[in-house]
């Protein structure tokens, strides 16, 4: 009897155990990015644009060709427009593995829907908070549609993800993520998002949209983007040009140290900022002689690399102060973390200050290595 | 009782991490952040420090009537209608307790892992696989939990390993510069996440060697304090203040942020979810375990294990009687909290005092 009650509920497990949320992975549509525009024609205020890898395109035996699908609605929200395509579509959509999300001109010039559209990213349990954020040049959904004729591009992941995964490479724009974008409007009101464009065939990802609370108020280029770069300590590796003895010389930035001090003067703000960067020498003009064997031609290269950087950083001080009286720098986060008294009492008017501060630049290069030609 | 049948003093060190550390530690960071900003670690630390002289009480007690359990000195020290109230007390407060652990256990899964899988099944299944281990004897939780301690250690560790290359230290700065009035508000929540220790009432009896029970003890809530300090400078160093004081449950939403390159590690959150249910799993066993030894001296019957059960169906219907995850916090908390205080704090103190005034008089 014994046996046999065992062997029954053996038997049961095998029957019963299964999984009430189970979906097969072929059965969901893992969209990568998604753009977002305002709708300037009639009906619900967005355009949401979806673009999903083609599983069936993967693969020896793959059966369609088109690797990446676009497609776009109007909806009232990020999550309605999904809900919508997917009457369209054969399967749901998965939001897990969202990377990118693209965000078109006119509506980031809208600090109400910007923060509407983050706040669902944010509250979202699926989605994976460090998605990437972008700005379009124009509509999102052109770019998304040019990612699909950018075949040089091309790649099963997502071609603006594997873009902003390399940003490694170069301080010309420097990929934000959701949590750290907030995160930057939080401390200081403003924050960074970079900048995405069709260029020619390609896409191409350079500079920074310049949000303050939420709202687009400007962009910056890249070399401006580098800058804003090298005074938050963020640099990585970049290329920066100097004239030098009538040639042009080449450096390789492979880190920087910066160094903020608060000099305080009578009724106004100042700042001292010490960058120090390291680097290599990449090119210089082929000579019959061994010419950089002398140190003191290095500390002669070495000043003139450190004018070039000083002055790019001297333009976008004064571009964010005057211009944006945006404070992109991170100045308020470091008063913030190390001033709290401080901080407290100039919070309140803060672009004001900002834009009023006295910030001084001091750049140190050093050229460590020179490759293989002396 | 046999040898084999004590709990040792590892064991007891076990209990009180692996009760400790529960649901509390998914909404800690996020809660102390809202009360006191960045200086929340002084509040986490400050009351877990207030924890060690209750505990040095409820060693005392033991030591004060040695080779008897906790319901005997009860019931010599208050007489037994006293203590019958205090008991009272006591169960409610761990049936509150547990439908407040399963409520939430079901609604973090329902949210993270089975969206569509009715919150009713999940409680259920959860409370019916606890109620198998707490009808076995202290000694049988006592080793649950010393296994799934390494399991909560582990976790902590592997978080802090791979959130590392994320987080900016400089977040936690400025320090010292929240208003300290603010801090009993803290401690007040700070506190309750605390609990589980008072599982040492009905642990410590059953010690192998009694002597090693306070540092024991005592070891196990520095391990608690040290997660729970570690965690919310985790939390607080990726999101900075602002962003945690908005973040519902930092610590999950910290393992999201997790990104290894070359799609080695990501999206943990569903592995993370699975640990933490071992690690409710072992809060909840040894609360269940607690209500039934309560109501079983209630009802002066021998075996608790007739208890178990009956439970349940009780646990289940109040864990659904918040509307949403808002009054869940508002309702269910809250009576935590107030009877936890009652019986967890107030209750070894009258204890304590009133055997320390008996011994004291029969001396004479």
């Amino acid at each position: 009897m014994k046996r046999i009650l065992i062997l029954i509920s053996i038997i049961a497990l095998i029957f019963t155990t299964g999984c009430w949320d189970m979906v097969e992975i072929n059965q969901r549509l893992f969209p990568y990015s998604i753009g977002i525009d305002l709708n300037p024609g009639e009906g619900d205020p967005y355009i949401i644009t979806i673009s999903y890898p083609n599983i069936y395109s993967i693969g020896k035996n793959a059966t369609q060709e088109d690797r990446v699908y676009v497609i776009s609605t109007i909806a009232t929200s990020l999550f309605q427009g999904a809900n919508q395509l997917s009457t369209r579509l054969q399967y749901p959509f998965y939001l897990k593995h969202l990377r990118v999300v693209i965000f078109g001109e006119e509506l980031s010039k809208n600090g109400h829907m910007v923060r509407e559209i983050l706040d669902g990213i944010n509250r979202d349990y699926v989605i994976n908070k460090k998605v990437r954020l972008l700005s379009a040049e124009g509509m999102a959904r052109d770019v998304l549609m040019g990612a699909l004729k950018a075949k040089r591009q091309q790649v099963i992941e997502g071609t603006l993800f594997s873009m902003l995964r390399n940003d490694k490479w170069t301080s010309r724009y420097t990929a934000q993520t959701l949590t750290d974008f907030i995160r930057d409007t939080d401390m200081g009101g403003v924050a960074l998002m970079p900048r995405v464009a069709q260029h020619g065939e390609d896409l191409k990802i350079f500079g920074g949209c310049i949000f303050k609370n939420y709202q687009f108020i400007g962009h910056l280029g890249g070399p401006e983007n580098r800058a804003v770069a090298l005074i938050r300590g963020e640099v990585k590796e970049d290329l920066v040009d100097a004239p030098f003895n009538g040639a042009a010389l080449s450096y390789a930035i492979i880190g920087a140290k910066v160094k903020r001090e608060l000099t305080n003067k009578e009724n106004s703000l100042g700042l001292k900022i010490n960058i120090e960067v390291e680097g290599t020498l990449k090119e210089y003009i082929y000579e019959q002689y061994s010419v950089n064997r002398d140190d003191a031609l290095v500390r002669k290269m070495e000043e003139a690399i450190a004018g070039v950087i000083k002055k790019e950083v001297d333009r976008t001080i004064k571009l964010l102060q005057k211009e944006f009286k945006a404070d992109a720098l991170g100045i308020g986060e470091y008063l913030y973390k190390f001033h709290p008294k401080l901080w407290k009492e100039v919070s309140q008017d803060w672009d004001e200050v900002f834009s009023d501060m006295d910030i001084e630049v001091a750049v140190k290069v050093h050229i460590r290595r020179r490759g293989l030609v002396e | 009782m046999g040898e084999e049948n004590k709990l040792s003093s590892k064991q007891i060190r076990a209990l009180v991490v692996s009760t400790a550390v529960g649901i509390g530690i998914l909404t800690l960071p996020n809660r102390i952040a809202i009360a006191n900003g960045n200086d929340g670690w002084i509040t986490i630390i400050l009351s877990g420090l207030l924890v060690i002289p209750i505990i040095m009480v409820m060693d005392r007690i033991f030591k004060m009537y040695p080779n008897k359990d906790f319901f005997t000195i009860g019931r010599e020290v208050l007489g037994k209608w006293v203590f019958n109230i205090f008991l009272i007390i006591f169960f409610i407060y761990f049936i509150v307790l547990m439908s407040n652990i399963v409520r939430n256990l079901g609604e973090f899964i329902k949210a993270f892992l089975l969206e569509t899988t009715p919150v009713e099944v999940l409680i259920i299944s959860f409370v019916l696989v606890t109620s198998y281990i707490a009808r076995d004897n202290i000694q049988i939780i006592g080793r649950a939990a010393y296994f799934i301690y390494p399991l909560i250690l582990s976790f902590v560790i592997f978080l802090f390993l791979v959130i590392l290359p994320e987080i900016d230290f400089t977040n936690v700065l400025p320090v010292f510069q929240s208003d300290f009035s603010k801090i009993p508000k803290g401690i007040e929540i700070a506190f309750f996440s605390y609990i589980g220790y008072e599982i040492l009432l009905f642990a410590l009896p059953y010690a192998e060697k009694k002597e090693d029970n306070l540092r024991a003890s005592l070891t196990g809530l520095g391990i608690v304090i040290l997660i729970y300090t570690l965690i919310f400078l985790l939390t607080l160093a990726k999101y900075g203040v602002h962003s945690l004081r908005r973040q519902t449950f930092p610590t999950l939403s910290l393992v999201k942020e997790v990104d290894l390159p070359g799609y080695f590690i990501e999206n943990l959150d569903g592995l993370v979810m699975a640990f933490w249910v071992l690690i409710v799993f072992s809060t909840m066993a040894a609360f269940y375990y607690a209500s039934g030894i309560v109501l079983s001296q209630l009802f002066n019957t021998k075996d608790h294990g007739l208890f178990i059960l009956p439970i349940a169906p009780i646990v289940y219907i109040i864990s659904l009687i918040p509307r949403n995850v808002i009054t869940l916090y508002d309702s269910l908390g809250r009576y935590t909290n107030y009877l936890g205080f009652v019986t967890i704090v107030v209750m070894p103190f009258v204890i304590y005092f009133i055997g320390l005034f008996k011994t004291r008089r029969q001396n004479k």
